[in-house]
C-alpha cells in the first residue's frame, strides 16, 4: 500500500526496523532520549515506521511535508476524537481530552499522539515513575509543554488502563511518556 | 518481486510493531492481533517467531531456547530459521544476545537494559482456566475483578477441592492490575519476571495475543496474606550431576541402574558455565 514510497526496497526495511529499535527503546524506558534516525525529523521517522492504510491519522496544520506522505502512501486522514496517530503542535497537549481514550474492554483502542517540541531537555524537570523507569530513577525535562499539560497529563493517568500514550519529537530525537508514566515536579537538575 | 527480512512481509511487521507498543503502555494486558503466518505449525513458536521476526536486524545477536536448552530441536530449528531468512547471528550466551526467544522458562542469566526477552505462549489468559466464556474472562480483566480466581486458586493451594497448585504457569498480577499468564515457566521463575531490566514480549498466534512486560514492572505471583506464595523449590537434596549445583532448576534426566534419580539443569547455559568455572 505504500505506493510511490518504496522504492528503496531493502534499504527501507532496514531502515524502519533500526527505527522501530530505538523507538522501541524509548518506548520502555520512558523519559530516555533517543535518536531515530540520523538528520531525519523524528516525527515522521514515527509516523513512516508505524502507520499505514488502517490507522487513521490526525495531522495538525504546520505539519505540510508529512500530509503529502500520508496522501501519497495512503494513510487515511481523519479528526482528533478518532484517529490512531496523532501529529500536533505542543499547544495542543495542554487538554488530551478529544483524542480517543480505548475503553476498560479495549484500552489499546487509544490514540498514540506524536508531538513536537522545542528540545527534550532544557525544561522545567519532571520526576518519572512507573514501568520501565529504573531504580535510580529518571529525570525528565522537556521545554516548551504548554502550562496546563502536567494537570492533562495527571488526569490522563487516573484513567488507566485507558490513555493516550505520547511520543515527543525534537528534530531527530524522541522520548516517550506511555500512559503510566507519572510526572512530579521537581527541583532537581536533569541529569 | 517482494522482498522479506527475517519471512515476514512489512505490512505484517508493521501491525505487530504497533501491537508490542500498545502492549508496552497498557503491562500485562492482552492486546488482540493478527499472527500473521509462519511456516510452521502452531504449538512451535510461531507467536514468538512473530514477535521476533518484527524485530530483528541485521546487527542483532539471537539467542533461542527451549525448556532451557539451546540444543533442543525446537531451539536449532528456530535459530537455523531466522540464520536461513535474515542472515542474523547466533549466539547462546544470554550477555551477548540482543533478543533471546524462549520457550517453557525464563533465563536463568542476568538480563541487562535494552534486550528484548520473547516468549512462546500456548495459553495466554490465565482466566479460561476457571472461566468458560472468553467473554466474563475479557469483563473480569476490564474490571479488575479477579476474587473468583483467587478464591478457586485458594481451594486448590488448601486441597479443599482435591487439586494440586499447579507447577506451572503459574499466574501473576502485573502492576496490581491485570492477571497475566507467564507462560508455561516453573513457578520458581515467576520472581525473575519482576523488576526485570529487559523488555519482556509475550506472544501467543493462536488464541491471537500478544502482552509484555516493560522494564522494571512490578510482577507479583498470587498470593493470600495467610498463604504466601510457595515457588515450589524441591526438598530432597537434588544436584546436577554436570555441575553440582542444587539451586537451579533441574530436570529429570534418567534413572540410574540403581532406580536412582538423576538431575541435570535445565538452563544449558548456566550449567556448562559452572561445569567450566
Ligand atoms: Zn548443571
Amino acid at each position: 500500500m505504500r505506493i510511490g514510497l518504496d522504492r528503496r526496497g531493502r534499504e527501507r526495511i532496514h531502515e524502519d526496523q533500526r527505527a522501530f529499535r530505538r523507538l522501541l527503546e524509548a518506548f520502555a524506558y520512558p523519559g530516555r532520549i533517543v535518536t531515530l534516525a540520523e538528520g531525519r525529523p523524528a516525527h515522521a521517522i514515527v509516523l513512516e515506521t508505524l502507520a499505514d492504510a488502517g490507522t487513521p491519522l490526525w495531522i495538525e496544520d504546520g505539519f505540510e511535508a508529512i500530509r503529502d506522505r500520508a496522501a501519497a502512501a495512503r494513510w487515511p486522514l481523519t479528526d482528533q476524537g478518532c484517529c490512531a496517530f496523532a501529529l500536533c503542535r505542543v499547544e495542543a497537549l495542554g487538554c488530551l481530552d478529544g483524542f480517543a481514550m480505548g475503553t476498560l474492554a479495549d484500552p489499546h483502542l487509544s490514540a498514540t499522539v506524536v508531538a513536537e517540541v522545542a528540545a527534550l531537555s532544557g525544561g522545567a524537570p519532571f520526576a518519572l515513575s512507573g514501568p520501565g523507569v529504573g531504580p535510580e530513577g529518571r529525570v525528565f525535562a522537556p521545554l516548551g509543554l504548554p502550562e496546563a499539560f502536567p494537570a492533562a497529563w495527571a488526569r490522563n493517568n487516573a484513567a488507566y488502563p485507558c490513555g493516550v500514550d505520547l511520543i515527543l519529537t525534537a528534530g531527530p530525537l524522541c522520548a516517550c511518556l506511555p500512559r503510566k508514566t507519572k510526572l512530579e515536579t521537581t527541583d532537581v537538575c536533569s541529569r | 518481486m517482494t522482498e522479506t527480512f527475517a519471512y515476514l512481509d512489512e505490512d505484517s511487521k508493521r501491525a505487530v510493531r504497533r501491537t508490542i507498543l500498545k502492549a508496552l503502555a497498557v503491562p500485562g494486558y492482552q492486546v488482540p492481533f493478527i499472527a500473521p503466518e509462519m511456516p510452521i505449525a502452531y504449538g512451535w513458536g510461531v507467536g514468538g517467531m512473530v514477535v521476533t521476526a518484527s524485530l530483528l536486524g541485521a546487527d542483532d545477536r539471537l539467542k533461542v531456547t527451549d525448556h532451557g536448552s539451546d540444543e533442543t530441536v525446537n531451539a536449532v530449528n528456530i535459530r537455523a530459521f531466522f540464520t536461513r531468512t535474515a542472515g542474523i547471528g547466533t549466539t547462546t550466551r544470554t550477555r551477548e544476545a540482543t533478543i533471546v526467544q524462549v520457550r517453557q522458562r525464563v533465563p536463568e542469566a542476568e538480563l541487562v537494559e535494552r534486550q528484548v526477552v520473547v516468549y512462546q505462549v500456548p495459553r495466554p489468559d490465565p482466566l479460561r482456566a476457571f472461566v468458560d466464556s472468553a467473554v466474563e474472562a475479557a469483563r473480569m480483566h476490564a474490571h479488575a475483578d479477579y476474587g473468583r480466581v483467587y478464591t478457586r486458586l485458594f481451594e486448590e493451594k488448601t486441597g479443599s477441592h482435591g487439586a494440586v497448585q499447579p507447577g506451572y504457569d503459574y499466574p501473576v498480577l502485573v502492576q496490581g492490575r491485570y492477571l497475566m499468564s507467564p507462560s508455561p515457566v516453573p513457578k520458581r521463575d515467576n520472581v525473575r519476571l519482576n523488576d526485570c531490566p529487559a523488555i519482556q514480549i509475550f506472544g501467543a498466534a493462536r488464541e491471537r495475543r500478544l502482552y509484555a512486560l516493560p522494564p522494571y514492572t512490578r510482577v507479583e505471583s498470587i498470593a493470600f496474606e495467610d498463604v504466601p506464595f510457595d515457588p515450589g523449590l524441591p526438598e530432597d537434596g537434588r544436584r546436577c550431576v554436570v555441575c553440582g549445583c542444587g539451586e537451579s532448576h533441574l530436570d529429570h534426566l534418567l534413572l540410574r541402574d540403581d532406580g536412582m534419580s538423576e538431575w541435570v539443569c535445565s538452563d544449558t547455559e548456566c550449567c556448562a558455565e559452572r561445569a567450566d568455572a
